[in-house]
């Protein structure tokens, strides 16, 4: 159970660090060309590498068939976690196209007969 | 006319978004290739030869390189709408795990693959454009 909520926690820290990203991206900071480096970036990188250090410590011991459960996850947070904290708009189109593509990764990640 | 150049600038600037996306995800398989060839030596189980390993090197400059590519399209694109987006890493890491490291592909990895590409196509088909419409509209 322990390490089932570390994956949840390394899910729910990949989300937060899209939303620090893209919050970062939208203010001022170091100007770099293309992109802006500020707190808000730094912090979402932080998130990111953090969630992914988590999300190894998770897969050494829970199986793989439960992680194609949790992993899609991370696909309903970040679009709730835009609305509530970036006051993004969500439309029906995006909303449909998350949900057959969380099915997609469901699928994906099921044990079935091989092919090649 | 100023309403038609502000949207043909938005729409540029979206389009940047959309190419960026593609960078992004043409880099982060080329890591992971990276990754999975690094674990695959004496790196993958021993921290003193990962350090010493070249390719390791090249991986973090490759992840880098992809954190980049994802600051530049948050730039032009809502987070919504661009996250869905990186989903179609699940396909190009199968098809180069196929290619480069012969790793089975199964029957569900081609319906799932399929799947996504139909819900990605479905959201990329829909809503970026409509604060540009709504500019014309003025």
């Amino acid at each position: 159970m322990f390490f089932y909520l570390i994956l949840f926690l390394a899910v729910i820290l990949a989300a937060a660090g899209q939303v620090m990203l893209k919050f970062g991206a939208g203010v001022g900071g170091l100007d770099l060309g293309i992109i802006r480096l500020n707190v808000w970036v730094i912090l979402g990188l932080g998130a990111m590498v953090m969630s992914m250090l988590l999300s190894v410590r998770g897969l050494s011991v829970v199986p793989m068939r439960d992680m194609a459960f949790i992993l899609p996850t991370v696909y309903v947070l970040v679009p709730v976690f835009s609305r509530i904290f970036l006051k993004e708009r969500l439309n029906g189109r995006t909303v449909f196209g998350t949900v057959i593509m969380i099915a997609g990764i469901f699928i994906f990640n099921m044990p079935t007969m091989q092919l090649f | 006319m100023k309403n038609s150049l502000a949207s043909s600038t938005l729409n540029n600037f979206y389009l940047t978004g959309y190419l960026f996306i593609a960078v992004f995800l043409v880099i982060n398989t080329a890591n992971q290739i990276m990754f999975k060839t690094v674990a695959m030596g004496p790196g993958g189980s021993d921290y003193l030869a990962l350090i010493v390993e070249p390719l390791f090197y090249l991986c973090i400059v490759l992840f880098m390189g992809q954190a980049v590519a994802w600051l530049a399209v948050l730039r032009r694109l809502p987070l919504s709408y661009a996250y869905p987006f990186t989903s179609l890493t699940v396909i190009t890491i199968l098809a180069s795990g196929a290619f480069f490291f012969g790793e089975p592909i199964s029957l569900g990895n081609i319906l799932g693959a399929l799947i996504i590409m139909i819900g990605v196509a479905v959201i990329a088909g829909g809503n970026q454009h409509v604060r540009v419409e709504s500019l014309d509209s003025l």
